[in-house]
């Protein structure tokens, strides 16, 4: 079985805990989940590390239960938006001998990244959608470069109305040429602004 | 560069399912949304139309909740620049 650190899940034990404040839990919470993560490395025989990334509601945690859950890895299940802590927990995973693995969500589109975010109990600003989606894929981007001989794998996540039985299905894409991947993930960066456009809400 | 699907996750994955749940009652949430002609109200799914136009944000916002009462669903109000003003849960 994985080892998983969530900083959501963390969340659901702070006292006075509230989902539709989860906002104001969010520094402790992930406080809390990079001191379990230095633990995990320092104290368990797991060798390899995931480290996850991707924006808010983009299917992270539903792909981590779904494919990495009964592997004997250790998760870091966070949006690794933030370049210097995304480098910081390889740089220690590294330090510990182990093997890092990033695994990146992408939602197949923003606007169902965006239902699923806003209607779900745990209740982030607007703002957090809109940074956490455009700074993890710069972030990956920076990782990529700066760190060719980690693995990614990046993952779509989409949501069918139409397909009987689950209707979250997940795609996968390996980085098996470096440089096409870099050039893959070049294209594929969006700001702040192009992400509100890309929900259609604003061009009416 | 081409993606390969992953076999479906289990139906009984609880986790994918409040994802799925989230994501349908989503999609049947109306957004107020504001451009130059006015407000206009539509349905979170319905992305191919602007919507139905209204010349004040009051009686889009009226309209949209009668909608969304029905639909056991949420008002999103966006302002003019795009940014998020309110959400006015009916649950």
């Amino acid at each position: 079985m994985a080892y998983i650190i969530s900083s959501d899940d963390i969340k659901e034990g702070l006292p006075d805990y509230d989902p539709s404040r989860a906002e104001v839990f969010h520094e402790e919470s992930t406080r809390l989940a990079d001191k379990a993560y230095e633990d995990a490395l320092r104290n368990r025989s797991e060798d390899t590390v995931v480290i996850m990334s991707g924006g808010s509601a983009s299917g992270k945690s539903e792909y981590v239960s779904a494919y990495l859950s009964s592997k004997q890895v250790i998760v870091y299940d966070g949006t690794s938006s933030k370049l210097t802590r995304a480098t910081t927990k390889i740089e220690k995973a590294l330090k510990y001998k182990k093997n890092v693995e990033i695994h990146a969500v992408w939602p197949a589109d923003f606007a169902t990244a965006f239902e699923a975010f806003f209607s779900r109990d745990r209740q982030f600003s607007l703002k957090h959608f809109y940074r956490t989606h455009s700074d993890s894929r710069s972030s990956l981007l920076r990782i990529a470069r700066e760190y060719p001989d980690i693995p990614i794998t990046i993952i779509k996540s989409s949501y069918n109305p139409k397909k009987k039985g689950q209707k979250m299905e997940f795609r996968i894409l390996t980085d098996k040429n470096k440089d096409d991947f870099i050039e893959f993930l070049q294209k594929n960066q969006y700001n702040e602004e192009q992400i509100k456009h890309a929900q259609g809400l604003y061009d009416v | 560069m081409t993606f390969k699907t992953l076999p479906s996750p289990a139906k009984s994955n609880k986790q994918v399912q409040e994802y799925v749940n989230a994501v349908e009652k989503g999609r049947n949430s109306y957004f107020v949304v504001q451009n130059g002609k006015g407000w206009y109200v539509r349905k979170a799914s319905v992305r191919t139309s602007p919507g139905k136009l209204f010349p004040t944000k009051s009686a889009a916002i009226s309209n949209a909740q009668a909608r969304a009462v029905r639909r056991n669903s949420k008002v999103l109000v966006f302002d003019r620049d795009g940014s998020f003003h309110s959400s006015l849960s009916e649950d």
